[in-house]
C-alpha cells in the first residue's frame, strides 16, 4: 500500500500539479521572508552580544536560550493573542494572513539565529574591533568586516533557522489558518491531507519538504566542512 | 632641540576591574623621535599605548593629542594621524594584500593607488611578492611585518608599536629594527614598547621605564653613537664628540649603556684602572629614594647615583666641577 502511495506521489510531482507547487512555493517564500527579517534583526544584535559587554547581556542570552526550545504552538498562541480580533493588534487584520505566518516564523527563528550568530561572533577574534578602529574604521565598517569574518558560521545560523521554520506546523496552522491558495504551506497541507486520508498528496508534499530539508542540511554540511 | 609635544597626559589613573594598572601624573610624548616604553610584562605598557590611541576610555584623565582631548575634539585628529600595531597582531582572514589594503579601502582610495602603496610598504617590510599569500600560512614574524605594513600604508605621523619584538624570528627582528631606524631618520614619531632590552636600547632615543603602572627613572645612562674602531683590548665608541672605552666586542653597535651606580665622582682627577675619565659641571641634582641623581655635562651628559653621605662629603652643588670615572667593563654595547 505504501509503495503504491509512493509511486502515485511521485507521479503527482512529475505531472506538475499546480496546487502542489503553489503550496511548496508558499512555504519557501514565507520562510525565506521570515529568515530575511530575522537576519536583519539578529545580525546586529548577535554582533552586539558577541563583542560588547553591557549590563543585562547575560539575561538576554539566557532568555534567548530558553526561547530556542519554546514549542511552536506556544509562539503561535502568543502571536494569536496579539493579532486576533480582540487582541491589541487586532485592528490590523493580520490573523489568518501570510503576514501572520511571517511574524510567527520570524519570532520562531529569531532566538536560534541570534544565539548562533552570537556564538559565531564570540568565536571571532576579540581583537578585530580594536584592530579595525585603529586603522580608522567606523562602526559600520567594523560591522561589515565582522560579518565577513564570520560569514560561514553566520550562514550556518541562517540555514539552521530556516530548517526550524520550514518544517514547523504550529505557527502556520494557528496564525495562517491553512487557507487554500493563500496560506496553505507544506506542513499544514500534509497535516490536512493526512487527516483526510489523502496519503498520495501528503506524501508528495512530504517528499518536497524532505528535499528542501536535505538541501538545507547538505549546504550546512558543505559550509562547515569548508570552514575546517 | 625643543620638539613638539604630541601627546600630553595628566592625572592618569587607570584600572581594570578595580585593580589600578597605570598611574601617571604627568607625561609628554614628543614628536619626531623614537620613544621606547620599557618595563617588564604587566607593567602597563600596552594599556598606555591603547589609551593614547583612544582604544581605551581614559576615565577622568586628560589625554591630549596636539593640545586637544582625544576623548573629545582631538579624537578625529589623533585617529587619522596615528595607528597602533598590536602585540601578536590580528590579521583579517584572506591575503596579505587584503590586509594591507584595508585601511586604504575604507578611505575609498582608488584601486591603482592602493596597489602602488601596498606594494611599496610590503617592499619596505621585506615582504615583496607576498601579496597573494594567505595570512594563515605566515610565520609570526611575517604576520608582525604585515601588520606594520598595514599601519604604514596609511602614512601615519605617529606609529605606535606594542612589543614588535615579541614572538618574531631573528630575521624579522632585524628587519623591524632596521625599519624603525629608517623611520626615525625620516623624522617620524614612533612609540614602541619592548621588554627585550637589546632591541629597546638599539632603537630608542627617548626611554620611559614603567614598573607596576608607574613611570620610574631609568637606572642607566644611554649613549647613542657608533663604533670607531675595535682592537683586542677595547671597543672605541663615539657618542657626540666623546670617546668611550668599552669592552672588546665585535659588532655593529649604536648604543652604549652605563649603569648610574658604576660612575665614580671625585674632586680630583684619579689615576685608576678606570679607562673612562671625564671632567664636567654639575647641571642637575635630584633625590631619588635614598640616593641622589647627579647630572654632569662633560660635555657628554653623564648621570650618576651617589649617596647622601657622598653628596655632603664631596659638597656637590650645581655649577661645580667634578671628575668622573668608569671602567670600560661597566659599559655594555648594543
Amino acid at each position: 500500500m505504501l509503495a503504491q502511495s509512493f509511486s502515485r506521489a511521485v507521479q503527482l510531482l512529475l505531472s506538475g500539479n499546480r496546487e502542489v507547487y503553489f503550496i511548496a512555493f508558499t512555504s519557501l517564500q514565507l520562510s525565506s521572508i521570515s529568515i530575511l527579517i530575522s537576519a536583519l534583526i539578529s545580525l546586529p544584535l548577535g554582533v552586539l552580544l558577541g563583542f560588547k559587554r553591557f549590563p543585562g547581556r547575560r539575561v538576554i542570552i539566557i532568555i534567548l536560550n530558553t526561547m530556542m526550545s519554546l514549542p511552536t504552538v506556544v509562539i503561535g498562541l502568543l502571536v494569536y493573542s496579539l493579532i486576533s480580533r480582540s487582541g491589541p493588534l487586532g485592528g490590523m487584520g493580520l490573523l489568518f494572513s501570510r503576514g501572520a505566518i511571517i511574524i510567527g516564523q520570524t519570532l520562531l527563528s529569531l532566538p536560534i539565529i541570534i544565539s548562533l550568530v552570537y556564538g559565531a561572533i564570540s568565536r571571532i577574534d576579540q581583537r578585530l574591533p580594536e584592530t579595525l578602529t585603529t586603522l580608522g574604521a567606523q562602526p559600520g565598517d567594523i560591522f561589515i568586516m565582522t560579518l565577513k569574518e564570520g560569514k560561514i558560521a553566520i550562514l550556518s545560523a541562517l540555514l539552521a533557522g530556516f530548517g526550524r521554520i520550514i518544517g514547523e506546523v504550529g505557527v502556520s496552522m494557528m496564525l495562517g489558518g491553512n487557507i487554500r491558495w493563500y496560506t496553505r504551506t507544506l506542513t499544514t497541507a500534509i497535516a490536512l491531507e493526512t487527516s483526510k486520508g489523502e496519503f498520495e498528496l501528503a506524501l508528495a508534499l512530504g517528499l518536497i519538504l524532505l528535499v528542501i530539508s536535505l538541501a538545507v542540511n547538505l549546504s550546512l554540511h558543505w559550509l562547515v566542512k569548508d570552514e575546517r | 632641540m625643543n620638539a613638539e609635544t604630541l601627546f600630553s597626559i595628566r592625572n592618569l589613573h587607570f584600572s581594570y576591574e578595580q585593580k589600578e594598572v597605570l598611574k601617571i601624573e604627568r607625561l609628554e610624548l614628543k614628536a619626531n623621535q623614537v620613544t621606547l616604553l620599557v618595563g617588564p610584562n604587566g607593567s602597563g605598557k600596552t594599556t598606555l599605548l591603547k589609551l593614547i590611541n583612544g582604544l581605551l576610555k581614559p576615565g577622568s584623565a586628560q589625554i591630549d593629542f596636539r593640545g586637544e582631548a582625544i576623548n573629545g575634539k582631538g579624537y578625529q585628529n589623533m585617529r587619522s594621524h596615528s595607528v597602533l600595531v598590536h602585540q601578536d597582531p590580528f590579521l583579517l582572514s584572506g591575503s596579505v594584500f587584503q590586509n594591507v589594503a584595508y585601511g586604504l579601502k575604507i578611505r575609498k582610495e582608488a584601486a591603482p593607488v592602493i596597489r602602488r602603496k601596498v606594494n611599496e610598504k610590503l617592499t619596505l617590510v621585506g615582504l615583496s611578492g607576498f601579496e597573494h599569500r594567505k595570512v594563515h600560512k605566515l610565520s609570526g614574524g611575517e604576520k608582525q611585518r604585515v601588520a606594520i605594513a598595514r599601519a604604514l600604508v596609511l602614512e601615519p605621523e605617529v606609529l605606535l608599536l606594542d612589543e614588535p619584538a615579541a614572538n618574531v624570528d631573528t630575521r624579522s627582528l632585524k628587519l623591524i629594527e632596521a625599519l624603525i631606524l629608517k623611520l626615525q631618520e625620516r623624522g617620524a614619531t614612533v612609540i614602541v614598547s619592548a621588554h627585550n632590552r637589546s632591541f629597546a636600547y638599539r632603537l630608542g632615543s627617548e626611554f620611559l621605564t614603567l614598573k607596576r603602572g608607574r613611570l620610574i627613572p631609568g637606572r642607566e645612562n644611554i649613549f647613542k653613537g657608533f663604533v670607531k674602531k675595535q682592537d683586542e683590548i677595547f671597543t672605541y665608541f663615539i657618542s657626540g664628540k666623546n670617546l668611550l672605552h668599552c669592552p672588546a666586542q665585535k659588532g655593529d653597535f649604536n648604543t652604549a649603556v652605563l649603569p648610574l651606580n658604576d660612575v665614580i665622582l671625585s674632586k680630583r682627577e684619579i689615576n685608576s684602572s678606570a679607562q673612562n675619565n671625564f671632567k664636567g659641571k654639575v647641571t642637575h641634582i635630584k633625590r631619588e629614594g635614598h640616593l641622589y641623581r647627579i647630572e654632569l655635562a662633560c660635555p657628554l651628559v653623564v648621570q650618576a647615583h651617589i649617596t647622601e653621605y657622598s653628596l655632603n662629603n664631596l659638597q656637590v652643588e650645581i655649577g661645580k666641577e667634578f671628575y668622573l670615572a668608569f671602567k670600560a667593563s661597566a659599559v655594555k654595547l648594543y
